[in-house]
């Protein structure tokens, strides 16, 4: 069965369009801002691997805070984010209908925002609460759940709302993803962050902790951003080259075995959990790993033979993030392996993985998906399509030589852990710092694609309200008719 | 799948599934773990951290020493080592046994092992070799017990007598197992680096105790101040390059004396159940709980 997105090239997206310009533009800004500042906390940690004393007076600039600091930013405020614009965006336009309340996705937006701000601002004062992807304190959370419950009710209430009955692959996949993060979100913060019946009910007591925050990291990286990833993946391969995806029940398989077993991966057994945790995960990896091969299988026959010369930038975008995400997968799997997890697992391989994981598929995902998108939405064309081009190279090289450094250096990092003859100091001095070295270049190469990024979206956000400001002056157009009127008035200008 | 209805079922079917799966069966299987008296140390286990260890371990997640340290010893299993604890009426009888038992022995070494008793007759024997000498001397009036050793790199470290169980963090709220080594394991530090001194240096800055350590200096712990009527008795001896200017000192704040605490409070310094081990505190006395007769 080949899926076709029934986007008829005759519909006219303009109205569509419109609905969702300055809201994908907020939610698109305040995503590349957290990249940015979440590339720059980590280039600090990173910097602080090689010079101990750089800035260690203060206690908000610690590494064992920068780190946190850095991944939650990056996660709730760029990964997570960014993903709420695209899967807003494909939901309406698979959908063929407007946003619904584009209002309240901008409070939304802004509760979000604000409460990724707070629980960053909390980390870096000491108030993490020390479950890995979850250190936000509690009283961030509250913000957040709000944010999310306006964020993902629009995108719910627009997936129902849709004019187009039939659903495509990457619908289903949009959908799991909206609506499994908020169920482990509030579980796993429940459980282990904030409990306001803590005196009633038993909190989650010693190990089984771990064994709920490694619950909802898996279900976080594979389900929810991993779901979100493949959505755009499956929606803007076959776009870009100009074909239907190759065949829907392929999708659909490897949508079943993610929801079965994603949430359960890449747990690396540990003798302080009961040993089935380690065992199931590894199954759990294997058949993840598999799905990963069916999709990249089924995107391969796709994009083969189609119009890949002329698809641009936005398809590489789209093949690295493919290619990291198949490597994870398979790395994962190979890693969770009991004689591999023995070596393996304290080492940087899994932070390699897990930075792969996040700026290898899911950034490169993202920022194809905006660089692709805001044109499309704004009706404004990038300006400096060059520096399109080093973002891309800096961001892929600086993908590269991060995670690549930790992935090989956790390789010899873990060996030499399990080598009792190697004292310490020598596996810090040959098996850390050396690949380390390297990873702080690789931080520093995507600090600089953050920026460019960061910059070019801005120059965009600036131009629409512009132009939007001029046709509001000039013609006197406002509410009801602006926004027929506006992208009208925006292609006239592109054209001449 | 193209209705909306049948995707949010098949979706919430799969999550109610991973729920009950992985959350709520690990909390059936470890909920109601509590403490148990460990007969080796004849008290309950583990004990409840004291006031300032409860407050140290605060500024421990605080300052995020958990991206670097892991609190858990792997173990990648079990040797034994043979000891003839009690000879027994039967001297040639089981002097011949011992001689089966460990056939590289020459017969007076043997005779000084029977002899001697308690004495050991083979070491870093797996479990089949301890079933065959347990058989052997079973009727022969001589008594031989099994002594556990765990093995495993990080216990050769050093960084603990055996692995660590979910039993040891019962009390932990968070649990801060970590999941990287960029420093040493910290979950037996207390027992293994045990001066107070040693670790308020080394938090002031590293590389006063310990050359080439990539561990951030944490001085906001410390407080340096003028002395005044005479140095105070809990002033840090530095020397060198990191000693303060003339007529100042560095103190350690509360927090750091917490966070000493608490460094100081983390021991596994006793076998338990799911992991035994030979526990050599009260060797001198008869009722050695450590060995097994028969070891799991």
């Amino acid at each position: 069965m080949e899926a076709n997105q029934s986007s008829k090239s005759t519909f006219d997206w303009t109205d569509i369009d419109a609905s969702y310009r300055f809201p994908t533009l907020f939610l698109a800004g305040k995503a590349v801002g957290w990249l940015l500042l979440g590339t720059i906390f980590s280039l600090i940690a990173s910097i602080k691997m090689h010079a101990p004393g750089f800035l260690s007076s203060c206690s908000w600039v610690t590494y064992g805070t920068m780190m946190p600091a850095a991944l939650n930013a990056i996660v709730y405020g760029f990964a997570l984010q960014g993903a709420f614009a695209a899967m807003l965006w494909m939901t309406m336009r698979l959908g063929q209908v407007r946003l619904v309340a584009p209002g309240f996705l901008f409070i939304g937006t802004a509760l979000w925002n604000l409460g990724v701000l707070i629980g960053v601002l909390g980390i870096m004062a000491g108030h993490s609460s020390g479950h890995a992807y979850l250190e936000m304190p509690g009283y961030a959370l509250p913000f957040l759940f709000a944010a999310y419950g306006l964020i993902g009710g629009i995108a719910l209430v627009t997936f129902h709302k849709r004019q187009v009955r039939e659903l495509y692959p990457s619908q289903w996949f949009i959908f799991a993803a909206l609506y499994w993060f908020p169920w482990i979100f509030s579980a796993a913060s429940y459980l282990l962050v904030i409990s306001p019946l803590r005196q009633v009910v038993q909190p989650v007591r010693g190990v089984a902790q771990s064994v709920v925050d490694a619950w909802y990291v898996s279900g976080l990286n594979v389900i929810v951003l991993g779901f979100a990833g493949l959505a755009i993946l499956q929606y803007l391969i076959p776009k870009l080259v100009k074909r239907d995806l190759h065949n829907a029940y392929l999708s659909l398989f490897a949508f079943w075995m993610l929801l079965l077993f994603g949430s359960f991966s890449g747990i690396l057994s540990s003798q302080a959990l009961p040993s089935w945790v380690g065992s199931l995960s590894a199954v759990c990896s294997a058949f993840v790993a598999f799905a990963w091969l069916v999709i990249a299988y089924n995107l391969f026959v796709t994009f083969r033979g189609g119009a890949t010369k002329s698809a641009g930038l936005g398809l590489r975008f789209m093949y690295c993030s493919l290619g990291s995400g198949l490597l994870v997968a398979l790395l994962t799997a190979w890693a969770s392996q009991e004689a591999t997890s023995q070596v393996l697992q304290f080492s940087l391989f899994v932070p390699g993985l897990k930075w792969l994981y996040l700026h290898g598929f899911v950034g490169m995902g993202l920022l194809g998906g905006i660089y692709l998108f805001l044109p499309k939405v704004t009706g404004n064309d990038w300006k400096a399509q060059g520096q399109w081009t080093i973002i891309f190279m800096a961001y892929a090289t600086g993908v590269i030589l991060f995670s690549g450094a930790l992935l090989v250096g956790g390789w010899k990092h873990g060996n030499m852990l399990i080598n009792a003859e190697n004292s310490f100091v020598e596996v810090l001095r040959s098996g850390i710092l050396p690949f380390i070295r390297i990873s702080t270049a690789g931080e520093l190469l995507i600090v600089i694609a953050a920026l460019l990024l960061w910059w070019n979206v801005m120059v965009m956000v600036c131009r629409t309200y512009c132009g939007c400001l001029l046709s509001m002056g000039g013609c006197g157009i406002l509410a009801a008719g602006g926004s027929k009127q506006l992208p009208s008035k925006t292609n006239v200008k592109k054209k001449s | 799948m193209n209705q909306g209805s049948i995707l949010f079922l098949s979706v919430f079917g799969a999550m109610a599934l991973s729920w009950g799966g992985f959350v709520m069966l690990p909390q059936v299987q470890l909920g109601s773990q509590s403490t148990r008296v460990v007969k080796e140390i004849g008290r309950h286990y583990p004990a409840e951290r004291g006031g300032l260890a409860e407050r140290g371990r605060d500024i421990y997640r605080a300052a995020g020493c958990v991206s670097c340290h892991t609190q858990q010893v792997r173990q990648s299993g079990y040797e034994f080592d043979l000891v003839l604890t009690k000879a027994g009426d039967f001297t040639e009888l089981v002097t011949s046994l011992v001689s089966q038992a460990n056939t590289s022995l020459t017969p007076q070494e043997t005779a000084a092992i029977v002899g001697n008793a308690p004495t050991t007759i083979l070491e870093g024997v797996g479990k089949s070799e301890v079933d065959r000498v347990l058989h052997l001397f079973k009727d022969s009036g001589a008594k031989v017990a099994a002594n556990i050793r765990p093995l495993g790199p990080d216990i050769e470290r050093g960084w603990g007598p055996r692995q660590t169980v979910g039993l040891d963090y019962l009390f932990d709220q968070p649990v801060l197992l970590g999941s990287q080594r960029i420093g040493p394991d910290l979950v037996d530090v207390g027992s293994r680096l045990t001066d107070r001194k040693w670790h308020l240096l080394h938090l002031y800055h590293p590389h006063t105790v310990q050359e080439g350590s990539i561990m951030p200096a944490y001085p906001y712990l410390f407080e340096t101040k003028k002395i005044l009527s005479g140095p105070s008795s809990d002033a840090l001896a530095l020397e060198g390059d990191f000693s303060p200017p003339e007529g100042m000192e560095v103190v350690p704040t509360p927090e750091a004396n917490a966070l000493v605490d608490y460094l100081l409070s983390l021991r596994i310094q006793n076998p338990v159940f799911e992991a035994p081990y030979m526990f050599t505190q009260d060797q001198g006395s008869d009722d050695n709980n450590s060995q097994m007769e028969q070891p799991e």
